[in-house]
């Protein structure tokens, strides 16, 4: 990959490295690897994106549940297809990266386990990320039973306003008390 | 109006379409879309997603209105306080417009405004880059990642606290060496040809000293005396004997002095650091109180490890996630059943425990007998055993190390019984476990006094032959004892390691290979040896425990712990890979560390003592060591201080005695008092927000749904009446 590096300026290095908490070495890496999936090296590899199924095969990515998650949340497609671009790649890494500040880290993590886009986590979503959590298959979810305690025990600490969902505030302020957050929402290439 | 129109979702006119819009949940009417609170998360996205399809066309509009009144307010907001443009939770084309909009907003600034705000920028990029730089030296970096992206944060962990160590011993090491080792090398270098002409040659008993063997030395008392710290190793650095230079002479250092001082900020250094990490630590754990705790919704919000590469741990960390949850469920049950017991059962399991924990004690109190046993032969063995050749080399090696086989013995035996125990005490699963590590590391940690106590009670004599002590006011049999039990903890931690790589390669690869290549019925009941983080942790703080102890009478036995540790780090880190496959059970990383900092500081103290307790009562040896001359080793303190100008001893005087102290304690009494009462305050008030916020909640759910009703009426048709229609039937409802 020798001469792959031409391709990103020195301007807009610097602009990225202004505007995101990654750091030189990181874009440059970063840089690598999306070239790598598009398997060609482009001038204007900044306006191609890459399908959601073949960026979920990165592998940093494939063992993660909520890989498709992350795709749709860090896409700014117009067509809603979770569609990778080079600055969506750049985003997602920022916002995982070592340095990113806990807001944005919860900020996201919000979006990410919003599974229906609604702006609040209802009951559905949190089945669905119990399940992610626990994995797809049948052996290994908890029962009926189970699910609606543990969800009632989630919305009982977390749901502050009674309302039955948990809004951003409401979710930040678990996050903010939750020390393992930080270290866990990490993904280094 | 046409907006009127298109709010009809459901095109029914007659009065049942309140009710149908009444029982939908308030978050997904239209009104909801539009508050405040909702917009923070939804417009910070360049589209907003129009899934639902029961979004309204004047959604589409109000966006446009509203995103450019978003974006003007973050800006004042983020000009406010002066945020940077990548902590907003944007995309970054997103970023791009912010950046013209506040370049717009700004105007022309001045050269001086446009020269600071490029050097405040260099100096940012200087900063970035000089911590990128620094972190190349991070020891170990890379296998930490690898470790962690394989196996998860518990795991990752176990060597992250073996990082800490090493870099603790490394400081050790730093001071020990620049203050004791370096000037007594110099000084010996010019004292070669001088001779100690000050001591007076005296030829009483406590005078006699002298580390080698005479006569006839076996062949294998080499090799003995690297594995036992005797006669070449004795004479050497590696112990407190051969620090008998004093440097007043030649360049007004007072070696003894600086052994002394350099050991005691050493030790307040380690405990001031343990218990800023162990505090920091508190902070996040001590605030959740039983009513206000979040330990559910934080599990499953944070607990996903983002970093896990390997699908096969994703899976197992996905089990143990499963495991944990349901763990969890049963305390529940199992804490509504505890409520439900009789009077009768309470008592009869309270009589069981404390059945229990007697049988406990007792064993407790055979595994110290039979500690003190072993040393007190050993010691024996060591006294009579020199120079008398007809004694076989595995002999001798099994009885000089007959302490440490019997520590490590007890460490391994009683925990296994601890487990059977706790069976029967019926504690929850998770006290179950917390129980059995307390009482491994008390197990752990007694042990090592016991074996301390017992080597103090045959140097002071405490055991009943008093008359071995009065010549030189310790055990005439131990000339230079310091030594002596700087060589015991030499032996213990030699053979930590030796018995760490020989379970690595004995136990653990043949259990490999019996699981991957045995007999079916062989491989359901020895499965691989799983990695437990607790245990191994346990071991390697009874290790710097072991070093701790023997510090001040070895000062190069940090060094050899490095060496220690780093071998351990690669040995461990192979079988994990290799031989092990990782622990079911689920850890949060932030209270293991806890633990952790707890039990090393646990392992200081035990450590502490003991080196107090010598210091200040115990005569020093005579013929060797650097405080030869002294009734005590602490003696040299008071010295020191009756040189200093009278002032200075004035105010020393003044802030050890006692009104002075009394005085401390009530001023840190009087504020304690004082935070405790403001923790009510704020508790109070929490409760009371908490409160205030269900309310408001309440009363925005009602407007909501009341407004959500009232626009979903039908344009056709008395407006007042239907209003007031609406408005009865709502608060026939609420």
């Amino acid at each position: 990959m020798g001469g792959s590096a031409s391709h990103l300026s020195k301007e807009q290095l610097s602009e990225y490295q202004e505007l995101t908490f990654l750091t030189k070495q990181d874009i440059l890496h970063a840089y690598r690897i999306f070239t790598e999936l598009l398997s060609k090296d482009l001038v204007d590899f900044q306006n191609i994106r890459i399908a959601k199924e073949r960026f979920c095969e990165l592998p940093e990515l494939k063992a993660n549940p909520f890989r498709e998650r992350i795709c749709l949340v860090f896409s700014t497609a117009i067509e809603k297809d979770g569609s990778v671009s080079f600055e969506d790649f750049l985003d997602m890494l920022s916002a995982f990266s070592d340095s990113a500040t806990l807001e944005i880290k919860s900020h996201y993590a919000f979006r990410i386990f919003d599974f229906d886009d609604d702006g609040t986590l209802d009951k559905e979503d949190l089945k669905n990320l119990v399940n992610c959590l626990t994995g797809g298959t049948s052996d290994t979810q908890l029962s009926e039973a189970e699910m609606n305690q543990l969800i009632q025990n989630i919305l009982e600490e977390a749901d502050i306003d009674k309302d039955g969902t948990v809004n951003l505030s409401e979710f930040q302020h678990v996050i903010s008390r939750s020390p393992d957050f930080v270290s866990s929402f990490k993904i280094v290439l | 109006m046409e907006q009127m129109a298109v709010y009809c979702a459901d095109v029914e006119s007659d009065r049942n379409s309140l009710s149908n819009v009444s029982l939908q949940p308030y978050h997904q009417t239209g009104i909801f879309q539009e508050l405040p609170s909702y917009e923070t998360v939804r417009r910070r996205t360049e589209c907003p997603s129009s899934k639902n399809e029961q979004r309204f066309s004047i959604q589409d509009s109000g966006n446009e209105i509203s995103n450019l009144q978003f974006i003007a307010e973050e800006l004042l907001l983020f000009e406010d306080r002066k945020q940077s443009l990548r902590e907003l939770p944007v995309s970054l084309t997103e970023k791009r417009k912010m950046r013209e909009k506040r370049k717009y907003n700004s105007g022309s600034l001045s050269s001086w405004e446009t020269w600071k705000q490029s050097q405040q920028k260099l100096l940012k990029r200087l900063k970035e880059e000089a911590s990128h730089a620094i972190s190349w030296l991070e020891l170990w970096k890379g296998s930490l990642g690898e470790i962690e992206g394989r196996y998860g944060n518990g795991i990752q962990s176990y060597f992250t606290f073996l990082r800490f160590l090493v870099f603790l011993n490394l400081f050790a090491f730093l001071l020990v060496g620049g203050f004791v080792l370096l000037p007594s090398i110099y000084i010996s270098k010019l004292e070669l040809n001088q001779t100690v002409a000050e001591q007076p040659q005296n030829t009483s008993e406590c005078f006699k000293y002298d580390p080698y063997l005479h006569g006839l030395v076996p062949f294998y008392a080499y090799i003995l005396d690297l594995f036992s710290g005797t006669g070449f190793m004795e004479d050497s650095y590696m112990f407190y004997g051969y620090y008998t230079f004093d440097g007043k002479q030649i360049f007004n250092y007072n070696l003894p002095l600086a052994y002394l001082l350099t050991m005691a900020l050493y030790f307040l250094f380690c405990l001031c650091w343990i218990l800023k990490r162990i505090v920091n630590g508190f902070k996040q754990e001590c605030m959740q109180e039983a009513s206000y705790s979040t330990r559910h919704s934080a599990k499953i919000f944070s607990h996903w490890d983002f970093c896990i590469k390997a699908p096969m741990m994703a899976t197992l960390k996905q089990q143990s996630i499963v495991n944990d949850l349901k763990i969890d469920l049963q305390e529940q049950i199992y804490r509504r059943k505890k409520a439900e017991r009789s009077t009768k059962d309470k008592i009869f399991l309270y009589s069981i425990r404390a059945v229990l924990n007697l049988f406990i004690m007792l064993l407790l109190t055979g595994a110290f007998y039979c500690i003190y046993q072993a040393t007190k032969s050993s010691q024996q063995f060591q006294q009579k055993g020199n120079g008398s050749g007809k004694i076989y080399f595995l002999f001798e090696f099994f009885m000089e190390y007959l302490p440490p086989i019997v520590i490590s013995v007890s460490n391994i035996l009683l925990p296994f019984l601890f487990w059977i125990i706790v069976r029967y005490e019926e504690y929850p699963p998770n006290t179950e476990i917390n129980l059995i590590l307390i009482r491994s590391v008390f197990l752990r940690l007694s042990n090592l006094s016991m074996l301390v106590f017992s080597l103090w009670q045959h140097i002071t004599c405490s055991d009943g032959k008093k008359e071995d002590c009065e010549a030189c006011g310790y055990n005439i049999h131990y000339q230079c004892w310091e030594t002596k039990i700087g060589q015991e903890m030499y032996k213990l931690m030699l053979f930590d390691f030796l018995a760490c790589i020989g379970v690595t390669f004995c136990v653990e690869l043949p259990r490999k290979f019996v699981a991957e290549h045995g007999p079916i019925w062989l491989t359901k009941v020895l499965k691989k040896q799983q990695f437990l983080v607790a245990e191994n942790v346990l071991d390697i703080v009874d290790g710097q425990t072991i070093v701790w102890i023997g510090m001040f009478y070895s000062p190069l036995l940090p060094l050899l712990n490095i060496v220690k540790y780093f071998i351990t780090f690669y040995v461990k880190k192979h079988s994990l890979y290799n031989y092990c496959r990782p622990g079911k059970r689920l850890f949060r990383p932030s209270s293991l560390m806890i633990f952790f900092q707890l039990i090393l500081l646990f392992g200081l103290v035990v450590a502490i003592v003991p080196i107090i307790v010598n210091v200040t009562l115990v005569h020093p040896s005579i013929p060797c060591g650097p405080f030869q001359q002294h009734k005590t080793a602490w003696e040299i303190i008071p010295k020191l201080v009756s040189t200093l100008p009278s002032e200075a001893q004035i105010f020393l005087k003044y802030i050890t005695s006692e009104p002075f102290i009394l005085l401390l304690i009530t001023v840190l009494c009087t504020v304690l008092t004082i935070l405790a009462s403001l923790v009510q305050t704020n508790r109070s008030t929490i409760t009371q927000l908490k409160q205030h916020l269900i309310l408001a909640g309440k009363d925005k759910r009602y407007l909501v749904k009341q407004l959500s009703t009232h626009f979903q009426q039908p344009s056709v048709g008395p407006f007042q009446d239907s209003f007031s229609e609406s408005v009865k039937d709502v608060n026939s409802r609420a």
